[in-house]
């Protein structure tokens, strides 16, 4: 029986990981996979890896080791976005912690109203440990309470991610021509456009205009196309939810973008995202949609940092007395010190 | 406390309705936001009574139990209950058939790849066997055993939840002793009367069949079916969802046990509709829920009575209903928890869970003062989109069947079914796949449990299987199997366990 003829072309970026994937939980007896890059990686450039890509790397039982040692990783805490009015960090892990189910900006907000206290990213043990000055090693990294994520050199991550493909039997080559020879193309392309599955091929396209994002949407469509192109022939069922999962993708992170840089907040956001900037300005939660790609914390940096307040905290948060309150966020902010300086060299 | 009892603040909450819906609500919200200074006032009427039904739940009621302090042996004790890990469903896919859906899950994924898929392409071996056989759940329940979950994800015992079988009678005056402990006054008394404001039109204050005026800030409706303020009062208005849920009627019937309880609910189906069959400590609950466009409620209650399994000890009560929601369940001041806001039949047991999910809502956006309709419009937002998901999985049941022995069953499997299930069922239908939601009551383990079990078998199945040699795959569902067995086989009996931690009074 002639074998299945999966080709993956294009960005280097996005053949490197989407490849790297299908070599791994795609490719077996009867099947083939070719990668063919067009283009080389941007050599200067820096890669981020939000935290969900451990687990992705992790799966392929790539360790963070690997890639520190091999790409010259660094632990990264929060990624850097702008805004009109400039750049701003937005945290992987929540600011302070929550406390009986009440996340913890509520009870900030509720002792701002009680007395003067320093600014919510003071209480950020991921925006503490970003600014410390000093490097983190992984054994640290483990013992933290924080997610983190990776800051590598791209082209070599990119090679690490295609050598894994090449032992794992994926055939990398330079002709870009694979087109003909296959009976299904992904095509992986740097744009904002969502994900489409339209008869024997998929377009996979991936922003990079938000740090972190562009590695994440390659990582989760391959994932996604694993799951579903099955044999590769024509599967409408599988397409539609193929397409489904893809848009709601695109629409959240375009969600985010629209928060960070719309100069009109209120009349360019999507339903979804006036969701967010209403509930949140009014009782101070942040509603989720089924797929999100950012974490709740990231949402509240995004939406404070635009101005977005809310104009009240969670009554739950009037549960701990006010001493106690009070005394519990000098203590946090101690502890954050404590960690961020424990083992600094200086 | 930060200018909660100022002027236009809402602090005090009155609650109409003491069935299971308002004791939820007044100890959740006594527990969680009587520390602040909330004032809670529940009224009721002992004189119109409540439902009375309503026994079995799902694994959720263990954490609101646990998040507002209450003693499981205590509660257990208390409202005579049992331990619950699932549901069998027989006579649904074909007459005679039986499966289990349980609270757990089916196997262990392999390489990312879900365990049902492994099962299907070997489905037809007899030594593979029905997917039953590779939850520990489900052979617990059909071996009567019980045993506690494990934390630790590496064991075979964290595979699955519980949840619990009460007596619904006993469960409110548990709940309102324990919010009467926290602070929430109880009055006795109908309303009769409801005043408005007349510029927002909210509602003021209540009046009683004895002449007292009870003010509030904020009212929860828990009057169950007669839905006094969010529909007598506000004219909510009801999305009527009898067009795809067309039961109507139950007639409910409890009877004496019959041997020792068993760690799951019975649900039977019968010729217009099923009956349920809930095992307590002391007695058993029993019900018929049925279309009164298909069967008669003579026909109804005999069905029931021949279908008992011990001694009836009361009788036939006949109830009726209308499946579908309020098309707003918080309007103006007025929030609808429980049957006043909506009712999508007892299958599945999902109406309770629906009360806690408004209670923990409710607690998420309680408003501080009046304007507050980006609050009401988050609820009902959140609320629509759980009884909307909730709704399409009990049609699967009906509609994913080959039965074509009677009018009803022609009627609900040839049924245009809502686009959000169309879709489902024909990816599911294609390889197996089943589309996951994240805000949702019934997780894809629960799709899969009604789809197999009612002989929804898909097509085919994911073709990654196909990369493991058939070999290895057919050791592993062997081992896997083995382990399962043997995993129930080390359970504890179901009554022993109740007997040592649930004050069950008699050894069997
Ligand atoms: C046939 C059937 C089977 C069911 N089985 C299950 C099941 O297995 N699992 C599950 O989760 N759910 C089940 N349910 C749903 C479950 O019974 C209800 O969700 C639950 O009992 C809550 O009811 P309630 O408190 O809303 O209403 P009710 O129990 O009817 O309480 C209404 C309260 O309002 C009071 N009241 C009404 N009018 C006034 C007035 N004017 N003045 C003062 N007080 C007033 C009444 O006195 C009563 O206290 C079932 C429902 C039915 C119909």
């Amino acid at each position: 029986m002639k074998a299945k003829r999966l080709s993956v072309i294009g960005a280097p970026l996005g053949v490197s990981i989407v490849g790297a994937w299908l070599s791994a939980r795609w490719l077996g007896p009867g099947r083939e996979l070719t990668m063919a890059v067009s283009g080389a990686a941007q050599t200067s450039s820096e890669l981020l890896l939000r935290p969900s890509m451990l687990s992705f790397h992790g799966e392929l039982e790539i360790s963070p080791d690997t890639l520190i040692q091999a790409a010259s990783a660094e632990p990264v805490f929060s990624w850097t976005a702008q805004t009109p009015t400039g750049a701003i960090s937005i945290p992987f892990s929540p600011y302070g912690v929550s406390r009986s189910g009440v996340e913890f900006h509520h009870y900030w907000q509720r002792a701002g109203e009680l007395e003067d206290v320093s600014d919510i990213s003071d209480f950020s043990l991921p925006l503490a440990l970003e600014n410390a000055g000093r490097p983190f090693n992984l054994k640290e990294m483990g013992q933290l309470p924080v997610q983190f994520g990776l800051r590598l050199d791209q082209a070599r991550y990119a090679d690490i991610m295609l050598q894994f493909a090449k032992q794992a039997g994926a055939k990398i080559t330079d002709d870009t021509n694979q087109e003909t020879e296959a009976d299904f193309v992904i095509e992986c392309v740097v744009d904002v456009e969502s994900a489409a599955w339209r008869g024997s091929r998929i377009g996979l396209s991936a922003p990079d205009d938000l740090s972190g994002a562009e590695s994440q949407v390659f990582a989760n469509a391959a994932r996604r196309a694993c799951a579903l192109i099955g044999d590769l022939s024509d599967q409408p069922a599988e397409r539609a939810e193929f397409n489904r999962l893809s848009e709601n993708e695109a629409d959240r992170i375009a969600d985010m973008r629209t928060l960070l840089v719309a100069e009109d907040l209120q009349h360019s956001a999507s339903p979804e995202l006036l969701r967010k900037i209403d509930v949140f300005r009014a009782c101070g939660r942040i509603p989720t949609e089924d797929f999100e790609v950012f974490l709740s914390p990231e949402w509240l940096a995004a939406l404070r940092a635009r101005g977005v307040q809310p104009r009240r905290y969670d009554r739950m948060a009037d549960r701990l007395p006010e001493a106690e309150l009070l005394s519990w966020l000098t203590q946090l902010r101690r502890q954050i010190e404590q960690i961020t300086s424990a083992g600094n060299p200086s | 406390m930060s200018g909660i009892d100022s002027e236009g603040t809402v602090n005090r909450v009155v609650i109409v309705g003491g069935g299971t819906a308002g004791w939820m609500t007044a100890a959740g919200l006594a527990s969680m936001l009587g520390p602040t200074g909330l004032d809670i006032t529940l009224i009721e009427s002992e004189a119109i009574g409540v439902v009375g039904v309503g026994e079995a739940t799902l694994p959720h009621l263990k954490q609101f139990n646990d998040t507002i302090g209450v003693n499981e042996a205590e509660f257990m004790a208390a409202t005579s209950a049992t331990f619950k890990l699932g549901i069998e469903f027989v006579n649904w896919g074909r007459k005679g058939d039986s499966y289990i859906h349980p609270f757990g899950e089916f196997g262990l994924p392999n390489e990312g790849v879900a365990f049902h898929h492994y099962w299907r392409k070997f489905a037809d071996r007899p030594d593979v066997g029905p997917l039953d056989e590779y939850s520990l759940p489900v052979i617990a329940c059909r071996n009567g055993k019980f045993q506690p979950p494990s934390e630790d994800p590496r064991s075979v015992f964290s595979t699955y939840r519980y949840a619990y079988q009460f007596d619904a009678l006993q469960y409110g005056p548990f709940m309102r002793s324990l919010s009467e402990k926290r602070g929430v006054k109880r009055i006795e008394g109908k309303v009769t009367d409801v005043a408005l404001d007349a510029e927002s039109g909210h509602i003021t204050s209540l009046t009683l069949d004895d002449g007292q005026e009870i003010e509030g800030d904020l009212f929860v409706d828990c009057t169950g079916f007669f839905g006094l303020l969010i529909e007598k009062t506000l004219q909510t208005g009801y999305d009527d969802w009898s067009e795809w849920l067309p039961a109507d009627r139950a007639v409910a019937m409890p009877c004496e046990s019959a041997g020792p309880p068993v760690p799951y609910t019975r649900a039977t189906a019968h010729e217009a509709g099923w009956s349920w069959r809930i095992p307590l400590q002391h007695r058993t609950g029993n019900g018929h829920v049925y279309s009164s466009q298909f069967l008669d409620d003579d026909a109804a209650a005999e069905t029931l009575i021949a279908g008992l399994d011990g001694k009836p000890l009361a009788d036939p009560r006949f109830l009726r209903f209308v499946t579908g929601k309020r098309k707003k369940l918080w309007n103006r001041n007025v929030v609808a928890i429980g049957l006043s806001g909506g009712f999508l039949e007892p299958l599945e047991s999902t109406s309770i869970y629906l009360i806690q999910e408004g209670i923990t809502k409710l607690l998420e956006l309680f408003p501080r003062s009046h304007d507050n309709a980006v609050e009401e419009r988050e609820y009902n937002h959140w609320m629509d989109l759980q009884f909307e998901r909730v709704r399409d999985f009990l049609l699967l049941h009906y509609n994913a069947t080959e039965r074509d022995d009677s009018d009803f069953w022609n009627h609900m499997r040839t049924m245009n079914v809502p686009d959000s299930l169309r879709e489902r069922l024909s990816l599911f239908d294609a390889h197996g796949h089943v589309s996951a939601y994240e805000h949702g009551l019934f997780l894809v383990p629960s799709w899969i449990a009604v789809l197999i079990g009612q002989r929804a078998m898909p097509g085919g199945y994911d073709a990654r299987v196909d990369r493991i040699p058939d070999e290895q795959v057919l050791q592993h569902l062997a081992g896997l199997k083995g382990h399962m067995a043997k995993a129930a086989g080390s359970m504890g009996d179901h009554t022993g366990f109740l007997t040592s931690h649930a004050g069950m009074g008699r050894t069997v």
